[in-house]
This record gives C-alpha cells, structure tokens and sequence, in this order.
C-alpha cells in the first residue's frame, strides 16, 4: 500500500489517537512530564504534502484530540504552529544527499541524528506554545518552562523509541 | 486583480496558518465561559461513549479502592441513621410526655437531592480540568449543579448530554467555592492553586481571626450550588506578610482528584426560589 494514501493516514491517525487517549493521558510523569504521541502523526506525514494541506491535517487532528480533554482549541492551534513551521524546518535541515526518493521522514531512512534534530525543535515549539496557552497567563512562568522541558524530552523519547520498535530496518542507497 | 490572487496564491500557506489560529483563539475563548461549544467537549456523545469503554478497563485497577471508599461511606450513613433514629425515638417519647410537637411531621421533603454517577474520565495534571460522569440530563442533571463526593467537594457541572454531563473540577482556574472555617464560623473563599492537585489556597481570611493549622473547611452553604458543611480541607500552613490585610493559607483537599470513581451530583430544590428571591433584592 503507498503510504501517502488518505485511507492509510487515517488509519495510522486512529491508532495516534487511541495511543494518546487510551494510554499516554494517564501516563504522566512526576505532575511535570506529558506525552503528547499523537505529534508524531504530524511529523511523520509524507514530504511531499502541500503546505496548505499539512496546516489543514494538523488543524483537524489537534482539534480531535482537543475533544478528548475539554480544552477545544488549545491542541489545534500548537499543532497548526507545528503544521506551519515544518517545511521550513525540513527545508534548513535538508540532509546532504537531499530528500529524493524519501516519503516519509523515517527516523530508519534519515539517522538518529537527524530526526532528532527534527524532532525536538518542532515538539518544544507544540509543547511551549500548548503550556502556555493552557497557563492562560505567565504567573507559572517557570512551572511552564519545566513541563515544556520534560515533556519535550518524554514525548521525543517515546517517539524515538516507537521509531525503533515498528520500523523495519530499510536501507536506502 | 489578477496579481492580488497571485499575491495571495503565493502566502497561500500564512494565511491557511492565519485562518486557523483565528479560529482556535476563537474556541480558546470561546470556551472559558460558561456552557458554550458543546460539540468540543467531553459530554459530546463519542468522545463520552470511548471514555466510557476506557473507564470499564480501567476501573479494574482501582476497584479495591473505590470498594473501601464506599464501604467506609456506608459507614458513616448508617452511624448518622442511628443517630437519628435514636433522637427521633427520643422526640416521640417527649411528644408523649409533653404532647407537643414543633416540628411539622408532614415537611418531609428534602432540599438536596443527590444523584450517584460513574466518573469515566477525569484529569487533574492541567491548569483547567474536568471530570466526565455517565448521567446526564436523562437523569435530571443541569448545568451548574454542585457535585460531592464521599470524601468533599469535587467541583461544578459545566455542560450536560443526554447521557453524559462534563464537571469544572475544584481544580480549575476559575473555581471559587464559598467556604467557611468550621471552628470560627468564618466565611472565606477556595481556591485552587494551579499546580499541585492536592493543594488549594484560602483567599479572603482577614487578619483579626485566629486561624490555625488543623482547621477544617467546609462549604458555606452561601450559594445555592453545595449544602453547608461539606468538607473542602484542611488547613496545612498559614502565613501573613507585614501589613498584609489577609492571610496566605494553604489547605489540603478533602478529595484525592487522582482516585475519584464515584460522586454525587446535588441538585437543590430550592435553588430557584432563593435565586428569584436574591434577583429581585437587587
């Protein structure tokens, strides 16, 4: 099956989304440390998705996520800031042999090193804004900053982690 | 006009991101009054009905917990049967004796009814959260009704379904309960700190009142959402800075939000006429 099609990403949404409600809400971490797994829906959509597209995909699924924790709008609008800044992102961190006959930006495809460096900007970028916007103020300034810190560092962990385990090994010439 | 659209074609990806976030303030806002966009919330038929497939997974790993917590509540209930019982035994004796009685025997009816629901989903890690329970206004449920559990206060339904009502809990940005400190008689006001769901501050305790560590709070009964004299907390610390007109203290909830499983949603029968009575004082 080609992995850009829209009934496989709605599949593999659906399983994002029972991750994120079924299991990672109640797995928090020390009152400080969220996962937010669905983020990796967003950041593993196929390269070759217009822009327009990827704002509107990540809009749709932050909101979905959004009715599952009474807080409409606060997942959709960090998605869309993350659905907004990765092409720039993938553009400024383009590998030396380029992207070609990649469609998905596969931790296997691409390195460790560069999808963490993929990875972690754009998730600190969701968690820093969402924290934020779920303060309402900055009186907790610093109580934001360490949720976005650890949460940053969880999320990215189990996304590095699900990469290792659900990836077969593909090696691209 | 044709290089307008090229104009705009070209910035086609900001203005989409523009569009969107206009749009998720607009919820964003939206939603911090009262009862509003009640498709986005958890009360919302599916979103309810898959916390409920959840909850019946989960609620296995806290059956023993929830089992004591109800057995001690039953407890409880019947010592206070017993009690009565035994003061009405005691009333109709007088009545014999004396033949008088003051009480009306025919005002039976309750001011509060309370209502038992299932928590299916409940978050208490975030700055503003809410519990969903299984009963909704099929069950007589309405929004801003007051809802307990065995161990305090719990918080304040926001909106309700058919079958499914979503609950502000106490550990919400914009909660404020009326309470009172239970040794004093002195009225003051909770609220919850944002941070540790296990703490809540006491706002509003002038300076002339000895209020000390160990104190019980209790809700004041002021409004008309809780019956007085249900347990908020217990004072933890209590502190006053110079000239400072009020105290800072800290309280310990009555309720540990992390195990709730099972609450009682209050409604008061006399909620519309003290309301009616109050509006036109004013």
């Amino acid at each position: 099956m080609n992995k850009s099609t829209i009934p496989y990403q709605v599949i593999v949404f659906l399983v994002y989304l029972s991750l994120q409600v079924f299991f990672f809400d109640n797995m928090v971490l020390f009152r400080t440390a969220f996962c937010f797994v669905y983020l990796g829906f967003i950041l593993l959509l196929p390269l070759q998705i217009s822009a327009t597209m990827l704002i509107t995909v990540s809009f749709v699924a932050g909101l979905i996520v959004d009715m599952f924790y009474s807080t409409p709008g606060i997942n959709a609008s960090a998605s869309v800031l993350v659905g907004f800044i990765r092409p720039y992102w993938l553009s400024l961190i383009t590998p030396r042999g380029g992207y070609e006959d990649i469609d998905i930006p596969r931790l296997k495809t691409l390195g460790f090193s560069w999808f963490i460096t993929y990875a972690i900007p754009l998730i600190f970028v969701h968690h820093l804004s969402l924290f934020i916007v779920e303060a309402g103020d900055l009186f907790n300034f610093w109580f934001v900053i360490n949720k976005t810190f650890f949460s940053t560092i969880y999320t990215v962990g189990i996304l590095v982690i699900g990469q290792y385990m659900f990836y077969a090994r593909v090696r691209y010439i | 006009m044709r290089q307008l659209f090229e104009l705009i074609y070209s910035y086609r990806a900001f203005i989409t991101f523009v569009i969107f976030e206009v749009i998720c303030l607009w919820l964003i806002i939206g939603n911090s009054r009262m009862h509003n966009a009640a498709f986005f919330n958890t009360s919302n038929r599916l979103v309810a009905s898959t916390f409920k497939v959840k909850n019946e997974v989960y609620q296995y790993f806290s059956l023993t917990s929830a089992n004591r917590d109800l057995a001690r509540e039953n407890a409880f209930l019947r010592e206070i049967i017993e009690k009565e019982q035994k003061q009405l035994q005691l009333a109709e004796l007088e009545i014999f004796n004396l033949d008088t009685l003051s009480i009306n025997p025919l005002d039976t009816t309750l001011q509060y009814e309370y209502i038992p629901a299932r928590v299916i989903n409940n978050s208490f890690r975030f700055t503003n959260n809410y519990i969903t329970v299984d009963k909704g206004r099929s069950a007589g449920i309405e929004p801003e009704m007051g809802v307990i559990s065995s161990g305090g206060i719990v918080g304040q339904v926001k909106m309700v379904s058919g079958k499914y009502s979503t609950i502000f809990s106490l550990l919400h940005s914009e909660m404020f309960v009326s309470s009172m400190i239970e040794r004093l008689g002195v009225f003051c006001t909770a609220k919850w700190q944002g941070n540790n769901p296990a703490l809540a501050n006491l706002l509003y305790v002038p300076r002339h009142v000895n209020v000390q560590e160990g104190d019980r709070i209790v809700t004041s009964g002021y409004n008309s959402i809780f019956p007085p004299g249900i347990p908020v907390g217990v004072v933890e610390n209590v502190e006053i800075e110079g000239n400072e007109t009020f105290y800072n203290i800290e309280i310990r909830l009555a309720n540990d939000f992390s195990r709730i499983s099972y609450v009682y949603l209050i409604s008061n029968k006399h909620k519309l006429e003290k309301d009616s009575l109050e509006s036109i004082n004013e």
